[in-house]
């Protein structure tokens, strides 16, 4: 059980050609160990940004963000990835397998460099992608999947080692209603087991009581602080 | 309960068995009985010793790779430091051989 | 085995199946660079181990007469009197020349004898009286020339020989274009009755530089040139050194090359290799762990480059004959020769085979990795 806190987070892209995209201004999130956080928003206005900001894959300019005691944005590198294999697991939206290698090697591909064998790899993986519906597509490579199973895929990698924070870009973004229920299912199951879940989706559908919800707007204007659902 | 489908074969077996038969084989050249190719030892015990190798033809030069059968080589074309100078026509090659002392 | 590791390692080497172009295109790169300079180094070791085995049955002396520092024959009768200088044990006069044979020139050894021919290898039998001679292989092979076939020489047209015995050319590099027959037939062919090109003097130990001496103030041998075995042992060593170094030469400025067409094909996948470093790292991957997979990757590439090198090296110059490869070596050799060069393989052949190609992959693979790797997961993954 992680809590999650971010402060003040700020992060600003340069393109090539010199301009700068301001993707976060100022934003600030807390999620209490358990807890379910959605951070939703229309397209460009930073979620994803600051999904990998939370999760320690990019370092803000400005800000600081938590885990539990762990003030990731003050440790180094390594650091950061010892306690993010420990502690997280993100299910990526845009495509990032091994694309030779198949689904169910991918899904437990930091099982593989933490030693455990490759029977039993196959075992947790076939448990995690039955949950979501994928078990017949395990020896299958990634670019033989649908854009939704690839990111049912993304989210089987991101549970297979069991994680305490669960960060998830869009996981039911290009699925049908079921599929989005099965998925949602998911999310709540671990959630119900005492993992941290912060998801991105342009609506908060689903959330229930209890949930916290923040609202990003393009160019980096914040919608809201955190912000408790009251339904 | 749902049946576990069969594991696939681990990729990479096939070039498993490839580098043990290239390991093997490469061992096999440096270390067994053909990693060294006669030398006519006895040929050489017949005739007294002859030819430092490098030629196999007595063609120009060729006396330049025995300084038993000549004493200098009249071939000399690029002297470098130690008078030996690269024999375009053969492995080794020797300006001027030295003596034994007098 | 730690379990990490090889689950390293057998994730290594499914990559390496799975990116079959990349590793062929690789190990293509470095064959291409080490197996003629295997193949080169393998003869040059071959026919440095034929010299000293040449050195090693040859006399501790070689004496040779001198005028105008230019060699001439010696009188043969001075063999009497180095046979009783203190210390000498053995004296044994030699004619060596060259002489025309049908048109191949040929490298005419006049021996005393009869020998007896007891151990070298051939087909047919040995000298057993004058008229007959012993030829190589390759002038056999010139003049479709068997045992018991008739041999004459242009300069003296009248002087039939009888082909006694023909040696194989695993008789060794300078038996393949010698014409051996006895001193007298020698001294008839090249019209020089009594005179030797040099006496072979074998000596006690410690003596050479006492005989050397005496053998200079002998009475009658006029001024000579003497050569003992140290010394052209010393020239052995030099020649084969320069030899040696400057095939190296070659072989860098071609390995450049090499290395060169390899890093362009890696960096064609670069982009690839880059994505999945940061995804690694994203995973939880630690940078430890993302370098000894592309270690445990590409040292298993240069290993197979390296083996499969040393094979195909060995393969050129053994059952290939080195064709195309040992006329750089040795002069007079046809692109294809009859039979293979004088070679030698060893295990420090292999192990620099490896070192090379390890060294070279791994700075190749190794440094662009670790590069990406300290950077954070999404960085070195766009």
């Amino acid at each position: 059980m992680i809590p999650v806190r971010a402060e003040g987070v700020e992060k600003v892209f340069r393109s090539r050609g010199g301009h700068r995209v301001t993707a976060l201004a100022g934003v600030g999130v807390e999620v209490p160990a358990g807890g379910f956080l959605f951070v939703t928003g229309p397209s460009g206005s930073g979620k994803t940004t600051l999904l990998h900001v939370l999760a320690g894959l990019l370092r803000p300019d400005r800000g600081e963000v938590w885990w539990g005691e762990d003030r990731i944005t003050g440790l180094p590198e390594p650091r950061v990835t010892r306690l993010r294999r420990r502690l997280a697991g993100f299910a990526f939206q845009r495509d990032r397998y091994l694309e030779r290698a198949r689904v169910w090697e991918n899904v437990t591909v930091l099982l593989a460099a933490q030693g455990v064998g490759r029977r039993q790899r196959r075992a947790r993986a076939l448990e995690q992608l039955g949950r979501l519906g994928l078990a017949d597509w395990a020896d299958h490579y990634p670019w033989e999947l649908s854009g939704g199973q690839r990111q049912r895929v993304a989210l089987a990698r991101a549970l297979v080692h069991g994680p305490g924070v669960l960060f998830a870009d869009e996981p039911a973004a290009q699925v049908d209603p079921d599929t989005a229920g099965l998925v949602e299912a998911v999310l709540r199951e671990e959630n119900a087991r005492g993992v941290t879940v912060v998801v991105a989706s342009h609506e908060a559908l689903g959330a229930k009581p209890g949930d916290r919800m923040i609202r990003l707007e393009p160019s980096g204007r914040r919608g809201g602080a955190a912000w408790r659902s009251s339904s | 309960m749902r049946r576990q489908a069969p594991e696939p074969p681990l990729p990479g077996r096939g070039l498993l068995v490839l580098a043990a038969i290239l390991v093997g084989a490469a061992l096999a050249a440096v270390l067994g009985p053909g990693a060294t190719a006669p030398a006519g030892g006895s040929f050489q015990r017949a005739v007294g010793g002859l030819g430092l190798g490098g030629v196999a033809a007595p063609r120009w030069s060729f006396h330049s790779l025995d300084p038993r059968l000549a004493p200098s080589d009249e071939t000399l074309c690029a002297p470098l430091p130690g008078r030996i100078f690269p024999n375009p026509d053969a492995s080794s090659g020797v300006g001027r051989f030295p003596e034994a002392r007098r | 085995m730690s379990p990490r590791i090889r689950e390293l390692a057998l994730m290594a080497l499914a990559d390496l199946a799975r990116h079959t172009f990349r590793t062929a295109v690789v190990g293509a790169c470095l064959a291409a660079a080490l197996v003629p300079y295997l193949a080169g180094l393998a003869m040059v070791r071959g026919l440095e181990r034929e010299a000293r085995v040449s050195l090693a049955a040859g006399a501790d002396l070689y004496v040779t007469g001198e005028a105008f520092g230019r060699t001439r024959p010696l009188d043969a009768a001075m063999a009497e009197a180095i046979r009783a200088v203190p210390g000498v044990e053995r004296v044994a006069a030699r004619i060596t020349g060259r002489a025309y044979v049908g048109g191949a020139l040929a490298l005419v050894l006049g021996v005393e004898g009869p020998a007896a021919w007891p151990a070298v290898p051939r087909a047919g039998r040995g000298i057993e009286g004058p008229g007959e001679v012993l030829v190589g292989a390759e002038i056999a092979r010139a003049l479709s020339l068997s045992p018991r076939d008739l041999l004459t020489f242009p300069r003296d047209p009248a002087e039939v020989f009888t082909v006694a015995g023909v040696f194989p050319p695993a008789a060794g590099l300078w038996s393949r274009d010698a014409v051996v027959m006895g001193l007298g037939d020698a001294q008839d062919l090249f019209g020089r009755p009594g005179q030797v090109t040099e006496f072979l003097v074998w000596v006690r130990p410690g003596f050479a530089d006492t005989v050397a001496s005496r053998i200079r103030a002998l009475n009658g041998i006029g001024s000579v040139r003497i050569q003992d075995r140290a010394l052209v042992g010393a020239l052995v060593e030099a020649g084969y050194g320069t030899s040696g170094g400057l095939f190296t030469a070659l072989f860098w400025a071609a390995f450049a090359c090499s290395v060169l067409a390899m890093w362009v094909v890696l960096g064609f996948s670069a982009g690839e290799r880059g994505r999945e470093v940061g995804l690694l790292k994203a995973l939880g991957w630690y940078t430890e762990e993302v370098l000894a997979l592309v270690a445990l990757e590409n040292g298993l590439s240069a290993l197979l480059a390296a083996s499969g090198s040393v094979v195909l090296a060995w393969l050129w110059v053994g059952p290939g004959r080195g064709a195309f490869l040992a006329p750089y070596f040795v002069r007079g050799l046809p692109p294809v020769p009859l039979a293979g060069l004088p070679y030698r393989f060893g295990p420090a052949l292999l192990l620099a085979a490896v070192v090379l190609s390890e060294t070279l992959v791994l700075t190749a693979a190794l440094v662009p990795t670790w590069r990406l790797a300290r950077r954070p997961p999404l960085e070195a993954g766009t």
